[in-house]
């Protein structure tokens, strides 16, 4: 299997998340989209959102402020200092269809990569190191759907994955991201050593 | 604590919540970000259900009331 060079998929990733970030002033994230994406909830409020206008949403947000809160109250508020900015406020988190659409382009994306580099066929061959560890019977399956579950657990206990963290978050310095991103890829190194081990 | 030396600690999702910019830009709704933003953000319903990796819908206030549907201009006092 041939791949493309390490630099140009690096340059790739980085402007998709970098794409992101300027154009829809949101991090990328993989796992975020997908949850996003199959949650009922996000896909039933873009409908609705999707009818109400900038200027009624700002005169409900008024109305629910008069029912929330004391005139005087609401003319101290006016008058109160803001705080200093510390950072760009993010923009409004992408729609279900958006989330949809970006998942479905990564599909794409590798297939027409495969396509361009000539080894693109269908298979469910697990591949040589996979199935010198694991075989590539029922168990070997087996392994693979429960790994997958981990995978998909922990992104959400984390609230995101290498993507979201390892791309974004790292690059963005935040603190909870590199310690995820430390143990990703820390936890995954010990694992395929122990694993090399095993089978010897 | 921050809270127990009287220094605020704001919200850590005020740059992800879709009502942040909202609230920013109308000085009457700023009322919202000094009772809940700025302040006491843990008894925000927004955070709270962020919090519990559920979507959170564009009308739902900090205040766990939801903002009427269907609102029509014409319907302005």
């Amino acid at each position: 299997m041939t791949f493309w060079p390490f630099w140009l998929g690096a340059i790739a990733l980085a402007s998709v998340a970098l794409g992101c970030l300027v154009l829809l002033r949101r991090p990328m994230g993989v796992s975020g989209n997908l949850a996003q994406a199959l949650d009922p909830g996000a896909r039933a409020a873009e409908l609705e959102e999707r009818t109400l206008t900038q200027e009624e949403l700002r005169f409900a947000l008024e109305q629910a402020t008069r029912d929330a809160f004391a005139d005087a109250e609401i003319r101290e508020a006016m008058n109160a200092a803001r705080p200093a900015k510390s950072q760009p406020a993010l923009g409004a988190p992408l729609g279900w269809s958006v989330n949809v659409l970006f998942l479905i382009g990564i599909v794409l994306g590798a297939a027409v990569s495969g396509i361009f580099l000539g080894g693109a066929s269908a298979t469910i061959d697990v591949g040589p190191t996979y199935r010198a560890l694991l075989g590539d019977g029922p168990r070997a399956w087996v392994m693979l759907f429960a790994g997958g579950t981990l995978v998909g657990f922990g992104t959400r206990m984390a609230a995101g994955c290498t993507s979201g963290h390892g791309l974004v978050g790292c690059g963005r310095f935040r603190p909870g991201s590199l310690v995820a991103t430390a143990c990703f890829f820390g936890v995954g190194i010990v694992l395929s050593f122990a694993l090399v081990w095993v089978r010897r | 604590m921050a809270e127990a030396s009287g220094e605020r600690v704001p919200c850590p999702h005020m740059t992800s919540c879709e009502l942040f910019p909202a609230f920013s830009q109308n000085g009457f709704l700023r009322v919202w970000q000094i009772n809940y933003c700025e302040a006491d953000f843990a008894r925000c319903a927004r955070y709270q259900r962020s919090l519990r990796g559920e979507h959170v819908p564009l009308t739902l206030l900090p205040n766990g009331k939801e903002l009427p549907k269907g609102i029509a201009l014409q319907d302005r006092k």
